[in-house]
């Protein structure tokens, strides 16, 4: 009975696709609402200037114009000049010009400089950028987490437990108490390094002005790559790294014992090659992660940082969005971060691709 | 060893070649250079600052200060003074007992720093500086290399490597618990004790006080049941609509089906910042601002799990549900019945995660909320250190409270979230 076949079939078939989607009908709504209008229409108010009590009024590219232009300006010339009081003030350096009609005038040297229309936004993306240096010294330590756990010793498991632990705890709690730890006077960083530095007589022990860490402008973000590594080292990342490690034929090393490899050797020529494609999970993932990331820090720990050093793109738009209610400049440096993001995940594909084996 | 074998090393370990020891050089070099922009700090960030240290300037050397060092002493001085007599412009600061003499480069603008007192008294804290970061990082980079060679030299020929191994686990172990051990320590002290300048481990007496201190200046149970409230209805609603979706995609065919899964996939790249903005709007618009609602639903949706739920039950064999089908079960039926039952790892993997992303989210919370009554913990916490200045033992104390159980519940369901962790990246 071919007809009724054929009617059967597409009954079916309209079933199914209506059960379809009806069963994604929630997920989809919310996916709608709350992650494709929006995409949608932030890219809209990236070109407008919007701030959240008036209505959105078109500006075209001015915002992407205010953070990734550059123009010409001129800066007077300032010297250094002592009054006849004794004060020494900033004068601006003039020169006599001659006019057309003979009289004379004093007019300020002005030099024609390039200039950022934003330096700030340079500023924080060359500190999101420089936060991202945690990425490779974090696979560097967790790999070397991971060798180490790589052995069948009784009580493994606690181990694992006790460097699984600050990883779990990771959050605001652990910013605040590692703020405290930084602390100049009375953290436990100084504390100890008072104690046992000192002891080893390389200076006078109580009597040296300790460093500020997340207060000082140029320790503020190495402090933040550190404190990084202590909540990342022993978590995720390891993990994944003894999984991998786990699944490396150990005859592959027997055979290269019989060849007479050094252990390096074995390290570079083995074991790295095969946890590659781990390697390349994390390096991505970490990428995505590290241009968005840092909010949390700079604002529970430093507030941005000593004069905007930990202050990141994200803490940025944060700020443009919901402290100065600056809403098209923030959706402007959002999908230009968004932008950024997508070319350097394409990059790492196509090119971190190939070195990947398996 | 018989002479074959002794010849076949002997041939297999020829000197290296001249590219590999280039390359081994310019790795090293590289290192070099990675601790020097560390060191830099600046680098990145104002580029054209020179790295200067220290400058001789008529005879007399000054050491470079920070902005932060000046702005400090300036707020505690006694006495300031700028020096007329000639060029470049100075400021003399005299406080905390010392008396210290700043000059600002002009053409830079980088601040430099001498002690008419003691000339030493000032360049030992940029030494110390440079010295403990240069410790420090040495320590991270060295032992995390060297450790792994040793290790290899121990692990593999599992030789009397137990004790060193042993030696090394305990050293990172107390570096991943000295922390949280200072945490609790410091959370039952008092006032007086923290300002010691010593590193006292034993809280004598110990002072339970700074838990009900925290308790009178914050709703901190109320932050402890809103952070629960939310946490479980995002869960729910959550594993509920990605289950179904994933479903829908993995087994069900519909017109589109493909296409709108690599839509799903693409958002997952997108910045929360971007979709961030626009909510926010609308939640303004209809008036959802400093509500529970504004939390829980937007976060009941994720690609994540769509996605891994997807993965997951495209691996589950056909069978069961062909033989359901047979049996007259409806589509739902198979759902509930066949499908919800062998994903259990799967579903127990997305519930922890998503349970404790709901307990650490601090952004979204943090921009839609006003009222401290309803504030997870994340933001409660915050808001305390934040707005009631509390000292640093009573911070302590609050810190303290938030950590502790989640490392309770952690230890007791941790094979649980290894499992999860080890399954979501064989799998995914």
């Amino acid at each position: 009975m071919p007809g009724t076949k054929g009617k059967s079939i597409s009954g079916a078939r309209i079933r199914e696709a209506l059960a379809g989607y009806g069963f994604i009908a929630p997920n989809f709504l919310g996916f709608m609402i709350f992650v494709s209008l929006p995409i949608i229409v932030s890219f809209y108010f990236s070109f407008t200037d919007y701030k959240v009590l008036k209505p959105p009024k078109w500006a075209g590219l001015r915002n992407y114009k205010e953070i990734l232009g550059f123009h010409h300006e001129d800066v007077p010339l300032v010297d250094l000049v002592e009054t006849s009081d004794g004060d020494i003030i900033e004068k601006e350096r003039t020169v006599q010009v001659i006019n057309a009609d003979g009289t004379v005038t004093a007019e300020i040297v002005t030099e024609r400089k390039l200039m950022a229309n934003d330096p700030n936004f340079w500023k924080y993306s060359g500190n999101t950028l420089f936060l991202m240096m945690g990425i490779p010294l974090g696979i560097l330590v967790s790999l070397s987490m991971a060798l180490i756990m790589n052995q069948k010793i009784r009580g493994i498991t606690f181990w694992r437990t006790v460097f699984f632990l600050p990883s779990v705890t990771a959050g605001v709690a652990i910013y605040i108490l590692w703020a405290s730890i930084y602390s100049p006077e009375k953290g436990l960083l100084n504390q100890f390094l008072n104690a046992t530095l000192g002891y080893l007589r390389l200076f006078p022990k109580d009597s040296v002005d300790w460093p500020r860490w997340i207060g000082s402008a140029w320790l503020a973000k190495p402090s933040l790559i550190l404190m990084g590594l202590w909540t990342g080292a022993g978590g995720y990342t390891m993990i994944l790294y003894l999984a991998a490690l786990q699944g490396v034929d150990p005859q592959l090393y027997e055979a290269s014992m019989i060849d007479g490899a050094s252990p390096w050797q074995k390290f570079r020529h083995i074991t790295w090659p095969l946890i590659s494609p781990t390697t390349f999970f994390i390096v991505i993932m970490g990428v995505i992660g590290g241009f968005q990331g840092g909010f949390q820090q700079a604002y529970v720990m430093t507030g941005g940082g000593p004069q905007g050093a930990t202050t990141t793109l994200s803490y940025y738009i944060f700020n443009n969005a919901y402290a100065w209610f600056n809403m098209g400049k923030a959706a402007a440096i959002a999908w230009f971060l968004f932008v950024v993001v997508f070319v350097v995940t394409l990059l790492n594909w196509r090119f971190g691709g190939k070195k990947v084996n398996y | 060893m018989t002479s074959e074998a002794a010849l076949i090393l002997k041939r297999s370990r020829t000197p290296a070649p001249l590219w590999k020891k280039l390359s081994a050089v310019a790795y090293g070099i590289a290192l070099l250079v990675l601790i020097v922009i560390v060191l830099s700090g600046e680098l990145w960030s104002e580029l054209g600052v020179p790295l200067v240290l220290s400058r001789s300037m008529d005879g007399v050397k000054w050491a470079r200060a920070d902005q932060s060092d000046y702005d400090h002493l300036a707020a505690a001085r006694d006495d300031e003074t700028i020096e007329k007599k000639k060029r470049p412009t100075t400021v003399r600061l005299k406080a905390e007992g010392r008396e210290i003499v700043f000059l600002k480069e002009a053409s830079t603008g980088t601040l430099f720093a001498k002690s008419t007192d003691d000339l030493q008294a000032l360049l030992p804290s940029v030494g110390a500086i440079a010295v403990t970061w240069i410790v420090t990082v040495v320590v991270v980079l060295g032992a995390g290399t060297a450790l792994g060679a040793l290790v290899l030299k121990l692990g593999y020929f599992a030789s009397g490597g137990r004790i060193v191994t042993l030696f090394f686990f305990t050293i990172f172990g107390l570096t991943m618990i000295i922390p949280f051990v200072w945490m609790v320590s410091t959370a039952l002290k008092s006032l007086q004790e923290t300002t010691l300048t010593k590193l006292d481990w034993v809280p004598w007496p110990i002072r339970w006080d700074n838990f009900r201190e925290v308790f009178r200046t914050v709703p901190y149970g109320r932050f402890y049941l809103n952070s629960m409230f939310m946490a479980c209805y995002v869960t729910a609603g959550l594993v509920f609509t990605s289950s179904l979706a994933a479903y829908s995609f993995a087994r069900l065919n519909f017109p589109g089906r493909d296409k709108l899964f690599l839509a799903y996939l693409a958002t997952m790249m997108i910045p929360g910042a971007v979709t961030s903005i626009p909510v926010f709007v609308l939640m303004c618009k209809i008036g959802w601002v400093d509500c529970y609602r504004a939390i829980i639903i937007p976060g009941i949706f994720s690609a994540y799990g769509t996605f891994m739920l997807r993965q997951f039950f495209m691996t589950l064999p056909r069978d069961l549900e062909d033989a359901a089908k047979i049996d007259g079960c409806s589509l739902f039926g198979i759902f509930v019945r066949v499908i919800l039952p062998l994903s259990k790892p799967a579903l127990a993997t997305l519930t922890i995660f998503t349970f404790m992303g709901s307990w650490r989210n601090f952004m979204w919370p943090l921009i839609i909320l006003n009222d401290p009554k309803k504030m997870p913990l994340p933001v409660g916490l915050q808001f305390f250190a934040s707005s009631q200045a509390p000292d640093p033992n009573v911070l302590m104390a609050a810190t303290m409270m938030m950590i502790v159980p989640i490392i309770i519940v952690f230890l007791m369901g941790q094979r649980y979230f290894v499992e999860g962790i080890q399954l979501g990246a064989v799998k995914g």
